[in-house]
């Protein structure tokens, strides 16, 4: 190295680098993050983009506690009408002193009129641009606008918009009426043969709701199972339809299959407690049954898993054979009449009833999604171990295969601890 | 003399290991998912085997000519003109692999960590830091490499294993992929995966001790683990059909991990451990091309060569049209018929050098 | 004087005094031999040449050699040389002393009154009198020069042509304290002080063995600074031994300071980042490093002893580790190593993060921060530039104010201008949190060069975090890697054991239990590299010595019925 020239070069070639500042460094406060994003059809071929972002209040920790119990100034919503997503978001940057960063995106929405159009050319983007990641949560509007639902995202006092979504979802998945919707599942099943892929169903919710008067005309009249018999059972409707009364901004229940990106049938939240069984991906729930031996009455459990349902395909010919064997495990809740119900005999009857259930629900299930042809629960990549190569899966139209497929089901439940009371009524007084 | 100082087994190993892996690192699993399908594994595997068959011949090779490099020992078997224009081969192979390596690395580090970075500079001063450790010598380079593979291979397997939740091996089917002889033509090609086996005939002069028969077989047993592990790893999480589409593959898988509200987006941490690793491929072979450069034309120092070459790798680097192109010619040359200058070459050496009875200078 | 005379006296011009103007630089006067002029304006009586030789003989009188003796030093006005001569009937004896630099009691206990006590002066009534316990007959006359400036006293006797030098105490110096700079909770708590022979003492103190060699060497022309350096006859690689001498006796100096200043004389790369040298003012920690296999030098008038070869890995060792029980050993250890990579990567990974890739921050942290930052004017890279820099002004300020006042200042200011910062929010505070985390991380380094290398290396990373973001601390990181892998220290690359894999000692980045750590590290090439017999604890496994019981001792005791 020259001794003499050396810092002197040092210097030459650095000083650009320094003064050429930062390449793509942005401050932090230099950016708007979105929360949310909402795709409807607009007119024409346009679409209505609308997005969620953040507002910063002013100050460290001195945002006073406001008495409302949603704090509706730390969000703002924005709609626009483009052709695409970037030019939607770039027409809101336009009224904005920041940019939108799309970074934090924790959900997106859409639209049913648009779903039921199909939203495969806008999963391209979602799947190319770096800043969506796979882990983004697909939701699709029920019966309404995702502009409606966006706009209806208040997070409540303390909480930001984007802790509340992720909370959201995180919860989800404790309740088992949405199914497990991430991007990267969503993609998968959009590209392979074996799968359909399916989004949750979420409503905005009306502040205020009130039982008494309006629960009557919001019932969903498309209920098609009905293996309650007895009262409306909440988790039969899809979401926005419950009766439900208390302050929330939104509602997830219920799951909207999106066949080839379409969205062709909505499953109720009981049917896709079902089907989350059937593919291995439900938790854990709370159920009430029928009580066995005063079917006016109602046992409540709680099931969670054991462990995945051993699911094994054979080609009989040309037709599929499904065995399916599903392990959950119960532990009792509550018992409406006083029976006792936690030691033999009465115990297997309870279990029995309960493998009905399970059972009933599963077909009930299986066979809708028969009709209309689209294998959710995934049995066609266990088809996939069927043939050799690549080639005859191809040719494989697994779809009418599906319609055709048998299913035996085998339901296990392990009811193993009867909660605090081991033996009801064990000492009577009278 | 060129001299490489002391080093040990567990130090070559490590020499040879990380250039090999870090294909996993770059778009090594798309290139394999579009030709084999679902049994890219198989393919990797496949080709793995292919590799270790033709390492044999350059194996005993280097055992019949201790001691001495590869351009050294083509001159001495097969005669000046002719054994020039074998290991100009192999080195113009390594100038070319470093060349298309370079730039992808480059595009990388735009396209995942930092979009608007001009290209010309985010090349140089990777092409700066390639150059570093040439200057320093290779002995820095080996201890850098053993003390720090332990931490490496945490950081790449351990991504691998955080997708345990996501997996599912039904995305495994159908086994045989584009039909058993399509596959096994491909697995053959695939051979090149191995193909930094042939750094070993250039080390050879800096550790006289060299068995390598030992080395190349412990590399080749952690390479064919780690590579099919790894490519087992991405077909489980994506379908092929998706991960066909992947210009990053292992960046996808890193975007994917979610573990509730916190354990999320954490894909930066293992950009440190992939850039890592790419720098050490790079500086590895940048350095392999130079010393073979030296070698070829008898120079007993490589450093005055190292400049020149720098700069040529830029400018060949910068020649490549785009980012598709780097990755198609990448999985082309590469990719696929690497196993020619690699093991081809040696093999016809040594079958010459078998035939004529030429033996090595400190050899019986 | 009265204002009207100061006013007028202020107005009026006066010329200056001639004054003859100060010219620190000094003619040469000509080559006239001996005819040299005295000036005005000379020190002393006589100029000496640096590099005057003695050119005198002994000539067996004593109040002649006496004076040659204190020409030398530059005539009889320069107060440095003490003298005292003895007559007994018509013999003299004069002994000459550097008066600073002995401890006057003991030479008048240990050679003037002896001396003054006897009858006849010669050679062995003088040395049997004399009851200092370092006497030397000699006649070189360079070598009695350096050890006049070393504190001994110089006896010239009547009739022989040899002169005695006797030890006569030592200089003052300050006793021994604690070690101010290395503080470990469980350990010795002493430190070296500035006096040699103290501080040999003190190492010695922990290794009595025979084996321990002490070599002393004089470092610079001036200062005539001794060195001491320790090894260990049988383990010490004599290779290493023998580079270090040659190294320090290749210094050509006036003056040496400081073992800093002979630190970076015999490192092998003193520009690098890392020191290649362990400095350390705890005798325990030199004990233990010659224990090893190591190479020690102590400096005379410092209180830092200089231990090497040193690696990377046992700059990060502390005295510490091996006085706890082992599992808080290696949970200190482990402490230890979290803090180095706090204080290297923190604040490069907060700038990396808020500026290049916000989306690592979980949405609550990056909500908060950029709430917080809605108030901070500055841009995030002056920030953090900032904050550090006053960090280290604040460090500084603690270390060099009065003693006193040190702990008080450092608190009160950084409090107070925490507080004021963050309420003013010109600061954001999370980022004051972050630097102020790192910053303290920087403590746990138990040697301060090292400290001082992390603080700097800090700043690289920022700025290049800076610039390129997580790629950049991951060049950045790469780079460094390299640099320490290539340095070496006395010929162990810095980087081993785990550089070069060597054979483990036990004993690197976490600790194993006593039992197994039996090996001298490998990397010194100790000439014996078993430590201790395989087990030591035999008490554990060895069963075959009868336990005592109570009989025994009954039947030792005596028998008195």
């Amino acid at each position: 190295m020259l001794k003499k020239g050396f810092p002197t070069l040092l210097l030459f070639v650095s000083l650009p680098i320094l003064l050429a500042g930062c390449w793509g460094a942005k401050e932090i406060d230099e950016a708007a993050y979105a929360f949310a994003l909402g795709i409807d059809s607009g007119p024409g071929r346009n679409l209505t983009i609308s997005v969620l972002v953040f507002n910063p209040g002013a100050g460290i920790a001195t945002a006073g506690i406001t008495d409302q119990s949603l704090s509706p100034g730390r969000v703002r919503v924005f709609t626009a009408e483009a052709p695409s997503i970037f030019s939607g978001i770039n027409i809101i940057n336009t009224m904005l002193k920041r940019q939108i960063e799309l970074g934090h995106l924790k959900m997106v929405v859409f639209g049913e009129t648009l779903a039921r159009r199909g939203i495969e050319s806008y999963l391209d983007t979602m799947v190319r641009w770096r800043k969506f990641r796979r882990t983004i949560y697909l939701a699709v509007a029920n019966q309404g606008t995702a502009r409606r639902v966006i706009e209806s995202i208040v997070p409540p006092a303390g909480t930001n918009a984007g802790k509340y979504l992720e909370m959201m979802f995180i919860t989800q998945g404790f309740v088992g009426f949405t199914p497990r919707n991430q991007m990267l599942e969503f993609y998968n099943a959009l590209k392979t043969k074996g799968e359909v892929p399916v989004a949750a169903l979420v409503a905005p919710r009306v502040t205020k709701y009130d039982l008494t008067t309006e629960h009557e005309a919001r019932i969903d009249s498309g209920r098609i199972t009905d293996f309650n018999g007895a009262a409306r059972d909440p988790g039969q409707s899809t979401a926005g339809n419950p009766p439900l009364s208390g302050e929330a901004p939104l509602q997830f229940l219920g799951t909207a299959v999106l066949y080839r990106g379409k969205l062709v049938q909505k499953l109720t939240g009981y049917e896709t407690l079902a089907f989350s069984m059937l593919r291995g991906e439900f938790n854990r729930t709370y159920i009430n049954i029928p009580d066995p031996e005063a079917p006016d009455k109602i046992i409540q459990l709680e099931i969670s898993r054991i462990r995945r349902p051993e699911i094994k395909l054979q080609k009989q010919g040309a037709q599929i054979r499904g065995q399916v064997l599903l392990t959950v495990l119960g532990d009792l809740i509550g018992v409406e009449s006083n029976r006792r119900y936690e030691t033999p005999p009465k115990n297997t009857l309870l279990k029995q009833a309960v493998e009905n259930w399970i059972k009933q629900g599963c077909y009930a299930v299986f066979h809708k999604a028969q009709t209309a042809g689209t294998d959710i629960f995934g049995f066609g990549d266990y088809a996939r171990w069927l043939v050799p190569d690549w080639e005859s899966w191809r040719k494989w139209d697994w779809g009418s295969s599906f319609k055709t497929m048998k299913l035996d089901l085998t339901v296990k439940v392990h009811i193993n601890r009867p909660g605090l009371i081991i033996k009801k009524n064990a000492v009577k007084e009278e | 003399m060129i001299r490489g100082g002391r080093f040990g087994t567990f130090e070559t190993v490590t020499v040879l290991l990380w250039p090999t892996l870090a294909k996993i690192y770059l778009s090594f699993s798309t290139g394999i998912i579009q030709e084999n399908y679902s049994a890219a594994w198989l393919g990797v595997f496949l080709g793995c085997l292919t590799a270790f068959l033709w390492f044999l011949p350059l194996a005993a090779l280097l055992k019949r000519f201790p001691g001495e490099d590869l351009a050294a020992i083509a001159e001495n078997v097969t005669g000046p003109v002719i054994g020039k224009i074998l290991s100009g081969l192999m080195v113009l192979y390594f100038l070319i692999s470093t060349t298309l390596l370079l730039r992808q690395i480059a595009e990388t580090v735009i396209g995942t960590a930092m979009p608007m970075i001009p290209l010309a500079v985010i090349i140089i001063t990777i092409t700066l830091i390639m150059l570093l450790p040439s200057v320093w010598g290779l002995e820095s380079v080996a201890r850098v490499s053993a003390l720090i593979t332990p931490y490496l291979l945490a950081g790449g397997i351990g991504l691998f294993l955080l997708q345990l939740g996501n997996m599912n091996p039904n995305y495994l089917a159908p086994l045989w992929g584009p039909g058993i002889s399509k596959l096994m033509i491909n697995g053959f090609f695939r051979a090149s995966i191995l193909s930094e086996l042939v750094f070993l005939g250039f080390l050879a002069p800096s550790l006289p001790k060299l068995n390598p028969f030992k080395t190349g077989l412990i590399l080749i047993a952690a390479a064919t683990v780690l590579l099919t592990g790894a490519m087992l790893a991405t077909q489980m999480v994506f379908p092929p059909p998706v991960a066909a589409e992947h210009t990053y593959p292992f960046y996808e898988m890193a975007r994917s991990i979610y573990f509730g509200r916190f354990y999320q987006r954490i894909e930066f941490l293992f950009i440190l451990v992939w850039i890592t690793i790419v720098l050490f491929s790079l500086s590895l072979r940048f350095y392999f091309t130079t010393v073979g450069l030296a070698r070829i034309f008898r120079m007993p120092y490589y450093q005055p060569l190292l400049g020149m070459t720098a700069l040529a790798v830029l400018a060949v680097a910068l020649i490549y049209p785009d980012y598709t192109a780097a990755v198609y010619l990448d999985n082309l040359f590469r990719g696929r018929w690497a196993w020619g200058p690699s093991f081809l070459v040696p093999a016809f050496i040594y079958l010459t050098a078998v035939v004529a009875g030429k033996r090595g200078k400190n050899n019986a | 004087m009265p204002i009207g005379a100061q006013i007028l006296k202020f107005l009026q011009f006066k010329e200056p005094m001639a004054e003859p103007e100060f010219v620190l630089a000094w003619d040469e006067p000509e080559e006239t031999g001996e005819g040299r002029k005295r000036e005005p304006d000379q020190i002393l009586n006589r100029p000496i040449a640096l590099d005057e030789r003695p050119d005198w003989e002994l000539t067996g009188d004593p109040h002649r050699d006496a004076a040659n003796f204190i020409r030398f030093f530059g005539g009889p006005d320069n107060q440095i040389l003490g003298q005292r001569r003895f007559t007994t009937g018509k013999s003299t004896i004069v002994i000459l002393f550097c008066q600073y630099l002995i401890d006057p009691g003991q030479h008048s206990a240990l050679i003037l009154e002896p001396l003054s006590k006897i009858s006849k002066y010669d050679l062995e009534n003088v040395l049997t009198a004399l009851s200092s316990n370092r006497t030397q007959v000699s006649d070189d006359i360079r070598y009695g020069l350096n050890q006049l400036g070393q504190g001994r006293s110089l006896i010239l006797i009547p009739g022989a042509k040899k002169f005695i030098m006797a030890g006569t105490g030592q200089a003052p110096h300050r006793p021994v304290a604690e070690a101010i700079n290395e503080r470990v909770v469980f350990g010795p708590q002493e430190g070296f002080s500035e006096d040699l022979a103290t501080n040999i003492a003190l190492v010695q103190k922990r290794f009595r063995s025979n084996l321990l060699t002490v070599e002393t060497v004089e470092v610079g022309s001036m200062s005539r600074t001794r060195c001491a350096i320790l090894s260990v006859n049988g383990i010490t690689n004599p290779r290493l031994t023998a580079e270090v001498k040659r190294r320090i006796n290749g210094i050509n100096l006036s003056h040496l300071t400081d073992s800093g200043m002979l630190e970076q004389l015999i490192e092998d790369n003193s520009r690098h980042l890392y020191p290649q040298i362990l400095s350390t003012e705890r005798p325990d920690r030199i004990a233990a490093a010659l224990d090893e296999g190591k190479v020690a030098v102590l400096v005379d008038g410092s209180q830092m002893a200089l231990a090497m070869p040193i690696t990377v890995i046992g700059q990060l060792h502390s005295m510490e580790d091996y006085s706890v029980r082992w599992p808080y050993a290696v949970y200190l250890r482990l402490i230890r190593i979290l803090g180095a990579f706090l204080i290297l990567f923190l604040p490069a990974f907060y700038l990396a993060a808020n500026l290049y890739q916000p989306e690592l921050l979980p949405t609550d942290v990056l909500i908060a921060l950029v709430t917080i930052k809605q108030q901070a004017p500055l841009p995030t890279i002056i920030e953090v530039l900032l904050l550090e820099f006053i960090f280290d002004v604040l460090r500084e300020a603690g270390f060099r104010g009065p003693r006193n006042m040190a702990a008080p200042l450092t608190i009160v200011v950084g409090t107070v201008l925490g507080l004021t910062a963050a309420f003013t929010g010109i600061v954001n505070p999370v980022l004051m949190l972050v630097i102020a985390v790192s910053g303290i991380a920087g403590f746990l380094i138990p040697e301060f060069s090292t400290s001082l290398s992390f603080r700097l290396t800090r700043y690289f990373y920022t700025l290049i975090a800076f610039l390129f973001g997580f790629i950049g601390i991951a060049f950045g990181a790469f780079i460094h890697l390299h640099l320490l892998a290539k340095q070496k220290s006395f010929g162990v690359p810095m980087l081993a054991p785990i550089g070069p894999f060597t054979r483990r000692s036990g004993d690197i980045i976490l600790i194993k239990p006593l039992a197994s750590r039996d090996k001298r590290p490998d990397f010194l090439d100790a000439l014996r590299s078993r430590k201790k017999p395989e087990k030591p604890q035999t008490w554990k496994t060895d069963q075959s010595q009868p336990e005592k019981t109570l009989g025994d001792l009954e039947g030792s005791a005596p028998k008195n019925d």
